[in-house]
C-alpha cells in the first residue's frame, strides 16, 4: 500500500496561525464488521486542518462504503457542471468481496476520492464535505437514511412537476423528439470523450492480462525451482549443491514476480481503472448539461410562445390580461433560471475540463513512471539472480 | 509388452526378442512434440527393463539402473517445467506487445485532439511509453527464441540415454570407444547385430561384458554430469541476458528502455495529489 503524501500538508509540529492552510485526509485500516450477508467494511477518515470551518486540528471518524456514496450523490446532487471524483465500483462478486486485494484497493480509492474533494476548489467548502468528515456514527446514519428514504425533499416534487410540464409542453408545441444542444465545439467534445473511454477500457483490459501473466510466469519458476532441486539431489555431489542454488534463485524470483505483479495492479492498472471512471463521471455531468438545456430551451420556447399569445390577449380581453400577465412573469422567471442553470453548467464545464487536462497528464505520467520502475527493477533483479549464480556453474563445469 | 516364456531358460530367446530402439529425433519445432517423445521413451524404458529383470543378478549394475531410472522421471519433470516456463515467458510476451499496442492508438488520438498543452505532453507521454513497450517486447521474443533452441540440448541427452538403454538391453558393449553422441548410435547398431549372429554366451564373456558395461556407466555418468551442467549454465545465461538490451542510451548496459521511459514520464512540477512512493528504486 501506498502512504501518500499529500502536497498540501505541513509539519503538525508546525504552529497553525504561522502555517499556510491546510487540509490532510487519510482513509485508511479496513475492518470487517458484522458477520454473514449482513458484514461490511468499515473504515477510519482522519482529518488533519488548520481551517477555521472544522472542529479542531484532527478529527477520526468511522465511515462505510455507503456513506462515501452519500457523499457522491449529494454534491452530484447539488453542484452541476463539476466533474465529482468518481467512486470505487459499487458490487463485487461475493467471493471476492473481502478479499486482501480488493479491500486495499477500494481503500486506495476512496482515499483518493476525498483527497480529490479535499483539492477542488469549490467542493471542498461544502457543508456535505464537512458533515461526512466530522460528524459522529449516529448524525450520518441519520443523513444517509433521510437521503435514501422514501420521504422526499419538497424541492424533489417540485422538480417532477416541472418535468411533467415540459413534457407537456412538449406535446402542445409539436414537440416530440428531445432538443439537444449541437454546437461544433460541443460535438466534438462528446465524441472526444466516448472514444476516450473506449481506448482507456482497451489499457486497462490489458494491463489486467499482463498482472495475471507475471503471476503465472511466478508460478512457473517456483515449479522449475523445485523440480531442479529434485533432479539436483537425485545426482548427488556436487551437483547437486549447485542445481539446489539454481533452483532457490528460481523459487527468489518467482516471489519477486509476484510482488510486481502486486505493483502493477496497484500503481498501474488501477489508475488506469480510475482514469476510466473519471471520463465516466464526465459523461455524467454531459447528461446534466443535456438535461438544463433542454429545460432551458422548453422553458424558452414557451416563453416566447406566451409572450405572443399575451400581446393578442391585451388588445381582446383585458380582464384575462391581468391574470395572464402574472402567470407570464412567472414563467419568464423560470426560464431565465433555466437558462442561467443551463450557462453555469456550460461555464463550470469550461474550468472542469481544464483541470482535468492538466490532473490526468499528471496522473498517467506517474502509472508509467511507476510501470518503467517496477520493470525496470524487476529486470534487473532477475539479470543479477542468475548471474550471480553462473561462476559456481562454471567452476562445477572444470571440476 | 513382457515375454511368454520365462527368459531365464533361453538367453538367447530373451535377446531376439527387444530390437534395438531407434532415438527419437529432435522435432522441427523445439518443445511441441515433447511429450510425446517422452511417453515413447518411457514405454521404451519399461519394456527393456521388463526382459533384464529376470537374468540380471549384478547388484551393482542394478543400483545404476535405478539410478538412471530416477534420473530419468526427474530429468522428465524437468523439462516439462521448462516447456511450462517457455510458455509463460512466451504469453507474457504476447500481452506486452497488446499493452504496448493498446496505447498507440490513444497517443495518436490524443495528438489529433490538440486542445491544450497538457493534452499534447500527455500525447508525447503516451507514446513514448507505447514505443517503450514495444521495444521491450522485441527483445523478449528474440530471448525466447534463444531459449527454444536451448531446449534443444535436452533432446541430445534424450538421443544418449535411449542408446544406452538399448545397449543394456542387449548386454552387449554398447560404449565402448570416445566419440562423439551420434557415432556412438551407429556402431551401437553394429554392436547388436554382432552379437545376434553370434548367439552364444559364455560365462566368460558374460563377465567381460559386466566389466565393459560398468566402464561404459562410469564415462556415461560424467559425461552425464557435466552435459547437465552445460545444460543449466545456458539455460542460466539465456535468463541473465533477458534484462540487457542493445543500447540506445549510452551510460546503460541494463533495462536501457525502461530507463529511458523512467527519465521521460519524471513527475515534474506540483501535482494536485501526490502520489510518488517514499520508496524509491536505487536504479536511478
Amino acid at each position: 500500500m501506498i502512504s501518500a503524501e499529500r502536497s498540501q500538508s505541513q509539519s503538525p509540529r508546525s504552529p497553525a496561525a504561522a502555517g499556510a492552510p491546510f487540509l490532510t485526509i487519510s482513509v485508511t485500516d479496513p475492518v470487517k464488521m458484522g458477520t454473514g450477508v449482513q458484514s461490511y467494511i468499515s473504515y477510519r477518515v482522519i482529518t488533519k486542518t488548520n481551517l477555521p470551518e472544522f472542529e479542531g486540528q484532527e478529527k477520526i471518524v468511522i465511515r462505510r462504503y455507503s456513506d462515501f456514496e452519500w457523499l457522491h450523490d449529494r454534491l452530484a446532487e447539488k453542484y452541476k457542471g463539476i466533474f465529482i471524483p468518481p467512486l470505487p465500483e459499487k458490487n463485487a462478486v461475493e467471493k471476492f468481496r473481502f478479499s486482501k486485494e480488493f479491500i486495499e484497493m477500494r481503500c486506495q480509492a476512496l482515499d483518493l476520492f476525498v483527497n480529490r474533494i479535499a483539492s477542488h476548489p469549490e467542493l471542498k467548502q461544502t457543508e456535505d464535505f464537512r458533515i461526512f468528515l466530522q460528524a459522529d456514527e449516529e448524525k450520518m446514519d441519520r443523513a444517509r437514511s433521510y437521503e435514501t428514504g422514501i420521504f422526499k425533499k419538497p424541492s424533489d416534487f417540485l422538480q417532477m412537476f416541472k418535468d411533467v410540464q415540459s413534457k407537456v409542453s412538449d406535446v402542445v408545441l409539436g414537440k416530440e423528439k428531445p432538443v439537444e444542444e449541437s454546437t461544433p465545439e460541443y460535438e466534438k467534445l462528446k465524441n472526444y470523450i466516448f472514444e476516450l473511454e473506449n481506448h482507456l477500457a482497451e489499457a486497462q483490459k490489458q494491463a489486467f492480462r499482463l498482472v495475471k501473466r507475471h503471476r503465472e510466469l511466478g508460478q512457473s519458476l517456483a515449479d522449475f525451482g523445485k523440480a531442479i532441486k529434485l533432479l539436483g539431489a537425485c545426482e548427488g555431489d556436487s551437483l547437486e549443491k549447485v542445481f539446489s542454488e539454481v533452483g532457490s534463485k528460481s523459487e527468489m524470483l518467482s516471489v519477486k514476480l509476484q510482488r510486481e505483479a502486486d505493483n502493477l495492479l496497484f500503481h498501474f492498472e488501477e489508475p488506469l481503472k480510475d482514469y476510466v471512471r473519471s471520463v465516466q463521471s464526465i459523461k455524467a455531468t454531459m447528461v446534466d448539461r443535456a438535461n438544463a438545456f433542454r429545460q432551458h430551451f422548453d422553458l424558452d420556447q414557451e416563453r416566447k410562445y406566451k409572450e405572443l399569445n399575451l400581446e393578442k390577449l391585451k388588445f381582446m380581453n383585458p380582464e384575462k390580461f391581468s391574470e395572464t400577465e402574472v402567470e407570464f412573469r412567472e414563467l419568464k422567471a423560470d426560464s431565465e433560471e433555466a437558462t442561467k442553470r443551463f450557462e453555469h453548467i456550460v461555464a463550470v464545464m469550461e474550468e472542469e475540463l481544464a483541470r482535468f487536462q492538466e490532473q490526468k497528464t499528471a496522473d498517467i505520467g506517474l502509472a508509467f513512471h511507476e510501470f518503467a520502475k517496477g520493470q525496470a527493477k524487476l529486470a534487473k533483479d532477475i539479470a543479477d539472480a542468475w548471474r550471480s549464480v553462473l561462476p559456481k556453474l562454471e567452476a562445477c563445469s572444470t571440476s | 509388452m513382457t515375454p511368454r516364456e520365462s527368459p531365464r531358460s533361453n538367453p538367447v530367446l530373451s535377446t531376439a526378442t527387444f530390437t534395438a530402439v531407434t532415438a527419437p529425433t529432435a522435432p522441427a519445432k523445439a518443445g511441441r512434440d515433447f511429450w510425446g517423445m517422452f511417453k515413447d521413451l518411457m514405454r521404451t524404458f519399461a519394456n527393456g527393463w521388463v526382459g533384464v529383470r529376470e537374468e540380471e543378478i549384478d547388484a551393482n549394475f542394478l543400483a545404476h539402473k535405478d539410478k538412471l531410472e530416477d534420473f530419468e522421471q526427474h530429468l522428465t519433470a524437468t523439462s516439462l517445467q521448462v516447456e511450462a516456463l517457455l510458455k509463460a515467458y512466451d504469453d507474457l510476451t504476447a500481452t506486452t506487445a497488446h499493452l504496448g499496442i493498446a496505447f498507440i492508438k490513444p497517443a495518436k488520438f490524443e495528438k489529433d485532439q490538440n486542445t491544450c498543452s497538457f493534452q499534447t505532453k500527455r500525447a508525447v507521454d503516451i507514446n513514448n511509453f507505447a514505443n517503450a513497450v514495444v521495444e521491450v517486447t522485441r527483445s523478449q521474443i528474440k530471448q525466447n527464441a534463444e531459449f527454444g533452441k536451448h531446449l534443444g540440448a535436452i533432446y541430445e541427452y534424450l538421443e544418449t540415454m535411449t542408446s544406452v538403454h538399448n545397449a543394456f538391453t542387449d548386454r552387449s558393449n554398447a560404449l565402448l570407444h570416445e566419440r562423439s553422441r551420434y557415432q556412438k548410435i551407429e556402431e551401437l547398431k553394429v554392436t547388436i547385430r554382432a552379437t545376434e549372429d553370434a548367439k552364444s554366451h559364455t560365462l566368460k564373456e558374460y563377465e567381460l561384458i559386466k566389466e565393459n558395461n560398468m566402464n561404459a556407466i562410469r564415462r556415461f555418468n560424467k559425461e552425464k554430469h557435466q552435459g547437465l551442467v552445460e545444460m543449466l549454465k545456458r539455460f542460466v545465461r539465456n535468463q541473465a541476458e533477458r534484462a540487457t538490451f542493445p543500447r540506445k542510451v549510452s551510460h546503460s548496459t541494463c533495462t536501457a528502455p525502461w530507463l529511458v521511459a523512467i527519465n521521460l514520464t519524471r513527475p515534474s512540477g506540483p501535482i494536485g495529489i501526490d502520489r510518488l512512493s517514499p520508496t524509491l528504486c536505487s536504479l536511478e
